[in-house]
């Protein structure tokens, strides 16, 4: 077995061609981009124009953060992966920082009785964000280094993801919470832990879950409504109910681009979390799959880039990003159809929220620059 | 360290775990969207539109000239949604100029944050909506209301009846007409947003189909005199109530039907129903009553055309009949001595009715109660109507026939009678009574006609004798006082006790006269008959005068040629307090006055037209008499 230690560095310098990866994954993107404004244009218009008097409104802002986004992405693209390396201890740095100054009361804001959004004065996030990413480079970093075959090999990111989940529990987050523990399996995993040593993880993981979900009732109304959305459908299952209604209206077919109904303030977070649901509506259950297909064509592009990366570092790091998008996606439908209880989580490229937004398309951007560096390889 | 080929091993089982995963996800779409897609799609519909009503305008009840009796006023009610208000100034200023509101007062009323809707003028007519309309504002809305009203307040009131707030029918022709009168309220559906903001034009227009338009045979004119009669005639009484119906004999049809005391429809007090509902009964259809000698006519008929009497033939009356050894009086226990029966009618004397009631024998005198028909509804278009209370005839004793031949021992509807009596008078034809003579809808086109239904019951010389028999009784009988100069008018009074759980109440009466216009041409019969009046008492002194003058009234109104009338000879009543019955009785001939006397013995306790009173030969004078108390 070669192993992925052996630094094969590219003796090319500066730009090469990019290969068919590189530009599958970049129209991918960009084919998801531009539809998800056309999407966000049709489930934000109305909500937007009887809001802020303005039915673009979050369709500008979004587009704003979208070029952010792309020059960020085009940036990171050039940069050899391989010198993020360096970029992975400061990143979880700045991970821990954000998610904890989140709590001082002048820079977090409380949103639906939870604490996910910093407000830094120009621009509000949420730290979550940066965190999964924080989490990925550090991950990539320790595999790289180290030897996390073993549990006890991957102590640290078991360590760094757990205390990331107490902090996002404190906003309270269960959603980032849920995709960062999984996260965290995934890079454990890819780090090669054996895979029946997960029991000694998931066992203590299912048994806090039992544990936060007894502690807060709230959590257990979510859980119910999830099971039977008609108890109580102007409250723990109105949102649910909103959404199979958008679906169930969708059909095969869709009720037509921008003639979906759902939108007409009925969904609540049409524009952010539950774009799935507008999705469905207007495009039905065949817009939904090729929706879903598309995401799935992103994940295999990244895994593939993963696969034939140029180091470990990047071949990690690549798996991390792919995996993140497409864990997050998983969890983001599952919600809006109805598979698990509902938590705010929004859906990789589609769902409005500028930070989301940008991370995801500058963690394309490394994609592209670990695609990039493999070609040689 | 993990080696390359382990990675990639790794990175294919995630791949398969996430595509299994999101194969699951995709099964639960398919379940959401396909399967059960159309049940909550139909669920949603609900959540997506709102159905707005558009009431259907009721119907006008109009009387057999067109004039309207009740009709439906269409006012609207403004109101101000902020979530749609563009500009409140601009919005404040139309509906202030529309409507002379204060601008200040609406603007600050319209300003309010978290109100969905604030209503903000009520009653406006179609004139002020279209200006608001026209005037930019914005945000505003319009609610149709609908209200009954009726241009005569109290008139005909138990007969056209009254709607609830939601106007629907709950009394009288309203409610049993309701289905024609109310129409169909059609609706608009449409698409709005989670608060009820409209999104575009109605997509479902379903426009509400108005009331029909009914013709009743009532005529408003001949309607208020008949109640200015039955108010005049409870006042006059201090009785309990005055009732009159008014036929048109050529149809069937109602012309009047009158009570007092009566409502008024437009200020209906629902504080208290069930008062409200015993005081919109009409009696004429809805109770039934001993009608005393009235009735007689109905006896007389049956007789005259079974040939059991002749005009002339004579009858002899000591003042009471016994009957399988039971005494019965009649109304002048002194008796009428020998009289023709012409006479006998005049005199309203019961025992010729009585001879006449036990000719016909129960069997044939039942028969024409059936004719007549007195022992069913008449039918009449009238929720609550009554029947005839009569002793099933295997019961009827020979008593009781004889007292059935003057009005006892059966119980009419009042509208049972005057039907009865005008096929009796009009010819011998029976004629459905009914209100409704034609339906219209909003286009004018025809829904509904009445199909007039009628039967021979008596023949045309019967009704001819009854008539002249009965225009004797105005002549020169108890029923002078319904007279009208230059007219020939038939008819015959009624007093009859009232019974309290089955004996006699006494001191409580029911004044009646039923009479007909014209002896020559019989147009119209006038039931009158005034429950539980203090005082006097009669027919012929209670109800005769208010008939003599609906008589008069309908005669000039209908404008029928009158005939030369012969000067009256005025003198002065004099006192008969103390006189002997003999010698007022001859006075009165003399004077040419129709006498009425109560009373054992001779002696003058009483009288009316009291002494001094100014009168003429058209008068009815009646008088009390006692034992002389030196016997």
């Amino acid at each position: 077995m070669k192993a992925l230690s052996v630094p094969i560095i590219s003796k090319r310098k500066g730009l090469t061609r990019p290969d068919k990866l590189s530009i599958t994954l970049a129209l991918l993107v960009a084919a998801l981009c531009a539809f998800s404004l056309f999407v966000l244009y049709s489930a934000s218009f109305y909500a937007a124009e009887k809001n802020f008097g303005d039915g673009l409104y979050y369709l500008k802002k979004q587009a704003l953060a979208m070029g952010l986004g792309v020059i960020t992405a085009v940036v990171l693209s050039f940069i050899n992966a391989e010198k993020l390396k360096k970029a992975a201890i400061p990143l979880l740095v700045v991970s821990f920082v954000l998610l904890g100054i989140i709590f001082i009361p002048a820079l977090g804001v409380e949103s639906y009785g939870a604490r996910r959004w910093l407000n830094l004065g120009f621009i509000t996030m949420q730290p979550s964000e940066v965190s999964k990413f924080g989490l990925v480079f550090f991950s990539a970093f320790i595999i790289d280094k180290y030897k996390t075959d073993t549990l006890k090999g991957g102590l640290p990111i078991l360590l760094v993801g757990i205390a990331m989940c107490v902090l996002l529990l404190l906003e309270p987050n269960m959603s980032v919470t849920v995709l960062t523990a999984t996260l965290m399996m995934a890079m454990l995993f890819a780090g090669g832990v054996k895979t029946r040593k997960f029991a000694y993880i998931l066992l203590p993981l299912i048994a806090g879950a039992v544990l936060l979900i007894l502690l807060e009732p709230y959590r257990l109304q979510r859980l119910t409504a999830f099971i039977d959305p008609w108890a109580s459908p102007k409250g723990e299952g109105y949102q649910l109910i909103q959404s199979y209604y958008a679906l169930g209206s969708g059909g095969w077919f869709g009720t037509g681009y921008l003639k979906g109904r759902q939108k007409y303030m009925f969904l609540p977070f049409a524009e952010s979390d539950f774009i799935f649901a507008i999705v469905g509506e207007e495009f039905g259950f065949v817009g939904a799959i090729l929706l879903i297909a598309v995401y799935m064509a992103i994940a295999i592009t990244g895994y593939k880039i993963a696969a034939r990366a140029q180091t470990r570092f990047q071949a990690v790091l690549a798996y991390g990003i792919s995996s993140v998008i497409v864990l997050q996606t998983l969890i983001n439908v599952a919600v809006v159809s109805g598979s698990i209880p509902p938590t705010g989580i929004p859906l990789p490229f589609m769902s409005y929220g500028g930070s989301s937004l940008v991370c995801f398309l500058s963690s394309i951007g490394i994609l592209e620059s670990v695609a990039r560096n493999g070609r040689a390889f | 360290m993990v080696s390359k080929s382990e990675f990639i091993k790794r990175l294919s089982v995630l791949s398969i775990l996430i595509t299994f995963l999101f194969t699951a996800v995709v099964g639960k779409l398919f379940y959401v969207q396909i399967v059960e897609g159309k049940d909550l799609q139909a669920k949603a519909l609900d959540q997506w539109t709102r159905d707005i009503p558009y009431v259907a305008e009721r119907g006008k009840i109009v009387d057999r000239n067109g004039v309207v009796l009740a009709a439906t006023s269409t006012t609207y009610t403004c109101y101000v949604r902020p979530t749609n208000l563009k500009n409140a100034e601009q919005t404040a200023r139309a509906i202030a100029e529309a409507t002379a509101i204060d601008y200040e007062k609406i603007l600050e009323k319209i300003s309010k944050k978290g109100a969905s809707e604030i209503t903000v003028a009520k009653k406006m007519t179609k004139e002020q909506v279209n200006y608001v309309l026209n005037s930019g504002a914005t945000g505003v809305y319009f609610s149709k209301d609908v209200s009954r009203y009726y241009p005569y307040g109290d008139l005909a009131s138990q007969v056209i009846g009254f709607t609830n707030i939601d106007a629907s029918g709950q009394s009288g022709l309203e409610l049993y007409y309701d289905n024609l009168l109310k129409g169909v309220n059609g609706s608009a559906l449409t698409e709005t947003d989670i608060v009820g903001r409209e999104l575009n034009e109605a997509i479902y227009y379903l426009p509400a189909i108005d009331g029909a338009q009914i013709t009743t045979t009532l005529d408003k004119s001949i309607q208020y005199f008949a109640e200015s009669a039955v108010e005049a005639a409870v006042n006059a009484h201090q009785a309990k109530s005055a009732s009159c119906i008014v036929m048109d004999i050529t149809s069937g049809g109602v012309a009047a039907m009158a009570q007092y005391p009566s409502i008024d429809l437009n200020n209906i007090d629902r504080s208290n129903l069930d008062e409200l509902f015993a005081e919109s009964k009409l009696c004429s259809v809805c109770n039934v009553y001993e009608t005393g000698s009235v009735f007689k006519i109905i006896t007389m008929a049956a007789a005259i055309e079974e040939g059991l009497v002749s005009e002339n033939e004579t009858f002899q009356c000591g003042g009471s009949r016994t009957i399988d050894g039971q005494k019965i009086k009649c109304w002048k226990t002194k008796g009428h001595g020998l009289q023709t029966f012409a006479e006998g009618v005049m005199n309203s004397c019961n025992c010729v009715f009585m001879d006449l009631a036990l000719r016909l024998g129960k069997e044939k005198l039942y028969s024409y109660y059936e004719k007549f028909n007195l022992t069913e509804k008449t039918g009449l278009d009238f929720a609550g109507e009554s029947k005839g209370l009569l002793i099933p005839i295997e019961n009827v004793k020979t008593v009781d026939l004889a007292r059935m031949g003057f009005g006892q021992a059966i119980a009419v509807t009042p509208i049972e009678l005057a039907s009865a009596v005008s096929a009796i008078v009009g010819g011998g034809i029976y004629k459905k009574a009914h209100i409704l003579s034609a339906a219209y809808d909003p286009s004018g086109r025809e829904v509904y006609s009445n199909q007039e239904e009628s039967r021979r019951v008596v023949s045309e010389q019967t009704s001819s004798l009854v008539r002249k028999l009965l225009f004797g009784v105005v002549d020169g009988g108890s029923g002078k006082l319904a007279g009208v100069d230059g007219y020939h008018v038939g008819g015959k009074t009624g007093t009859a006790q009232k019974y309290l759980n089955g004996s006699i109440n006494r001191g409580h009466y029911l004044s009646s006269f039923i009479g007909f216009t014209t002896v020559e041409d019989p147009k119209y019969v006038v039931y009158f008959y005034v429950d539980e009046p203090e005082g006097i008492y009669y027919g012929s002194q209670v109800a005769a005068p208010y008939v003599g003058e609906i008589f008069s009234k309908i005669l000039s109104y209908e404008k029928v040629e009158k005939a030369e009338v012969e000067e009256r000879t005025p003198f002065i009543m004099p006192d008969f307090y103390g006189w002997d019955y003999f010698d007022v009785k001859k006075k009165a001939e003399e004077l040419g006055i129709y006498l009425e006397a109560e009373g054992e013995g001779d002696v003058v306790i009483e009288q009316f037209p009291p002494a001094n009173a100014s009168c003429d030969e058209k008068c009815v004078l009646f008088i009390k008499t006692e034992e002389a108390k030196n016997n």
